[in-house]
């Protein structure tokens, strides 16, 4: 039997109760927006001399951009000296390209004379993430250029080039130099004064929420202009270095959208948790003088759902809930606190023998403890330590899932979370515009604020339901009145009846279901200018609607939906029924939620999203 | 912001007023007495060189491009056609050759600067 242990202290709500999303604006970080080039005169100045000291050092750009441009040197960076010294980016023979120049020479390049290429075009009027690496490990420096994460070529310069480019003047972005301006759209600028590998790259694109790829010291990254400020003439930098840039003529668009920035607002989870009744121990079964007092304390999430455990003389007191049986690797875990340093461990069982953790000794402070072991299993269970003795701990959303390490906390009532739940990950790494470092907890309750224009996607997988599957979408919205319909979340699309599963408001600011025919008026209005928490249910035949932890809605519906792209904040397959308002914890189930655990997960946030 | 129009200017022009009868550029400069109060008022009708900076945020910088031995510059900016504003700057280049005053789209105008800009590298 293999066993480890460990002890994290991760508080789960550090902020207590004030973390309402109302008050961290993410929108201004991925708003979606991009700066439009006219190519005649619009252009971003960026810096003072020397300012990014990239020296005789590696170093790497990283852009997006949607461009149709097809004359030759219209550049995108410029960042040279007057005497040349630097570095160039445009469109030169019939595709990206650029020099490097140093004292030793000018090592220009383009697809044409590259040494190795992959087909690919930048400039197709579409949106591409761009990064172009100089690597300068060697005196022969290696140039490449990546296109949404895909090596698109490289080439080598065969004569030595190891002076420094320090002296580089200002930055310009969109022209060289205030001639050759580029027709382009682009944004989020960042500079690194290292090479970035090519899982690095790879990472960047396809983990966009991600300033700095993983690997890679913040303190490389040298300047990050996101340039989704909307309005203004500064483009603020976000490494914290404080080189703004000036904004000259270039105008804000909306559109950088799905699938590049917006996805990455919501960085999906899955999360299972195969224990029913994860915060309710008062359903559990004790043992040797072992006994639970419910809803005593509260809880991490801000709740009075924590339970205090008390236990018996007995070295075997403990409370158990059945799993079933069944051998893998599984990982239990649980959140426990205490005034008194009481220990305690999990304490499981095989069917023969127990299956113990090390001891955990408990703080004043909620911390989550986790046990990975791998042996057949028939029960859980959480118990004093070995020697036994009296005394109590408050514990917390016991989970166990099938998994080498702990992971997102589901939580459960009567019914076991064995299929994975879509979770929001949230944002774990960044800074924001102000280039103050982002606390990954804050930042995971934060919400999606939209515009009007900008929506999120979840690629599909198979976690997504498809057919005539149960399911359920849950979220909160923040109700703004339009006079069109919104979309805040939807499976399936719009290719036939009942091929559509969407959580809409319609002009009227009424909650309504659409399923292409099959809709369900709700005739509840969504609460204006408040949040409020919508579950729609669906077990194959019938569809309920809850607002706020309340039935509003109860049909007979069958939907059997295709399994694509789940969208969030407007209509899938068109760019309609956008939504002004904000989206928090969205939640895709593969089965239909029970009326008890859609209240419970209402409890659970609307202490954030409500004060109440 | 992004104009609807491009107008090659000669570069020893630069010191007259755009056409008058263009005002939404124009803007007002007080003079202040010692109690803060406005003490005058005057209302600045901008040269095209002066335009060219104060709106450089906004439309970008004009374009220096050279034709021959001639500088031009290449400003961008919004004009009405009902008002007849357009018709006040197509009027600046009756009578006179291209780019003398030429008013040109924003393809027109990234086309006249390619001819005539040669690049660095």
């Amino acid at each position: 039997m293999a066993v480890t242990t460990t002890q994290t202290n991760k508080p789960f709500n550090p902020r207590g109760n004030d973390q309402s999303p109302k008050g961290y604006n993410r929108a201004a970080l991925y708003s979606g927006k991009a700066l439009d080039f006219d190519g005649v005169n619009d252009q971003i100045s960026i810096g003072s001399a020397n300012f990014l000291g990239l020296g005789t050092g590696s170093f790497s750009f990283a852009w997006y951009i949607n461009s149709t441009e097809s004359a030759d040197f219209k550049c995108i960076i410029d960042y040279r000296h007057t005497s040349g010294i630097g570095i160039l980016l445009d469109h030169r023979l019939g595709g990206i390209g650029g020099a490097l120049q140093t004292a030793e020479g000018n090592f220009a390049f383009d697809i044409t004379s590259a040494t190795s290429s992959v087909s690919g075009d930048v400039f197709d009027g579409k949106w591409h993430h761009v990064v172009f690496v100089a690597d300068r490990s060697t005196s022969n420096t290696r140039v490449t250029f990546y296109i949404d994460g895909q090596l698109h070529y490289y080439d080598v310069n065969t004569n030595t080039q190891t002076s420094t480019i320090e002296d580089g003047q200002q930055m310009y972005f969109g022209s060289q130099d205030s001639t050759q301006y580029v027709d382009a759209s682009l944004s989020s600028l960042k500079v690194f004064s290292t090479a970035l590998t090519a899982a690095q790259v790879a990472d960047l694109y396809n983990n966009p929420e991600k300033v700095v790829p993983t690997g890679v010291d913040n303190t490389a990254l040298k300047l990050w202009l996101p340039m989704m400020e909307g309005a203004g003439t500064t483009a603020y930098d976000g490494s914290g270095n404080g080189n703004h840039g000036t904004i000259s003529g270039a105008t804000y668009v909306n559109g950088v959208g799905a699938p590049v920035s917006q996805t990455a607002v919501i960085d999906w989870n899955k999360g299972t948790n195969v224990i029913p009744y994860s915060e309710q121990f008062d359903q559990w079964s004790t043992f040797t003088g072992s006994s639970v007092s419910a809803n005593t304390t509260t809880a991490p999430d801000g709740q009075t759902t924590a339970d205090t455990l008390n236990f018996g003389s007995g070295s075997e007191s403990l409370v158990f809930q059945n799993y079933g049986s069944g051998s893998a690797t599984f990982t239990s875990s649980i959140w426990a606190k205490s005034s008194t340093g009481k220990k305690f461990t999990f304490r499981h069982w095989n069917g023969t023998t127990a299956i113990r953790s090390d001891e955990f000794t408990t703080t004043s402070e909620w911390q989550r403890f986790d046990f990975t072991f791998t042996d057949p299993l028939v029960n859980v269970g959480v118990s004093n330590e070995d020697n036994g003795s009296t005394g109590s701990i408050e514990i917390w959303g016991f989970q166990l899932e099938q998994a080498s390490s702990v992971g997102p906390y589901v939580r459960t009532g009567a019914t076991a979370q064995t299929s994975p739940v879509l979770l929001p990950q949230g944002l774990t790494s960044g800074r924001d515009i102000t280039g103050v470092n982002l606390f990954e907890n804050v930042r995971k309750q934060g919400a999606l604020n939209l515009d009007g224009n900008s929506w999120a996607e979840v690629h599909k997988n198979d976690s997504i339901p498809e057919g005539d599957e149960g399911r359920t979408l849950e979220c909160w919205f923040f109700g703004v009145d339009r006079t069109h319909t919104q979309s805040y979340m939807e499976t399936g699309n719009n290719s036939g009846t009942n091929k559509r599963f969407a959580i809409l408001t319609i002009p009227s600011n009424v909650i309504y279901i659409a399923g292409q025919i099959y809709d369900i008026n709700t005739g509840t209005l969504a609460d204006l200018n408040a949040w409020n928490h919508v579950v729609v249910t669906h077990d194959g035949s019938t569809a309920k609607v809850y607002k706020n932890g309340s039935l509003i809605n109860t049909s007979s519906r069958t939907y059997t939906t295709a399994l694509d792209t789940v969208s969030i904040g407007r209509n899938l397959n068109n760019a309609i029924e956008t939504s002004n308002g904000s989206i928090a914890q969205p939640r895709i189930y593969k089965r239909a939620l029970t009326a008890e655990e859609v209240q419970r997960s209402y409890d659970s946030g609307k202490n954030i999203f409500t004060n109440s | 912001m992004r104009g609807n129009l491009y107008i090659s200017v000669p570069a020893a022009d630069k010191a007259k007023a755009i056409p008058a009868s263009i005002t939404r550029y124009d803007w007002v400069e007080n003079t202040y007495n010692e109690e803060g109060e406005v003490e005058s008022s005057n209302t600045v009708h901008p040269s095209w060189e002066a335009y060219g900076e104060k709106y450089a945020p906004q439309y970008g910088a004009p374009v220096s491009v050279t034709v021959g031995t001639k500088e031009y510059l290449v400003y961008e900016l919004t004009a009405s056609w009902k008002d007849s504003e357009v018709s006040a700057l197509v009027s600046l280049g009756n009578g006179k050759a291209e780019p003398n005053y030429t008013v040109y789209t924003a393809e027109e105008a990234r086309a006249f600067i390619a001819a005539n800009q040669e690049a660095e590298l």
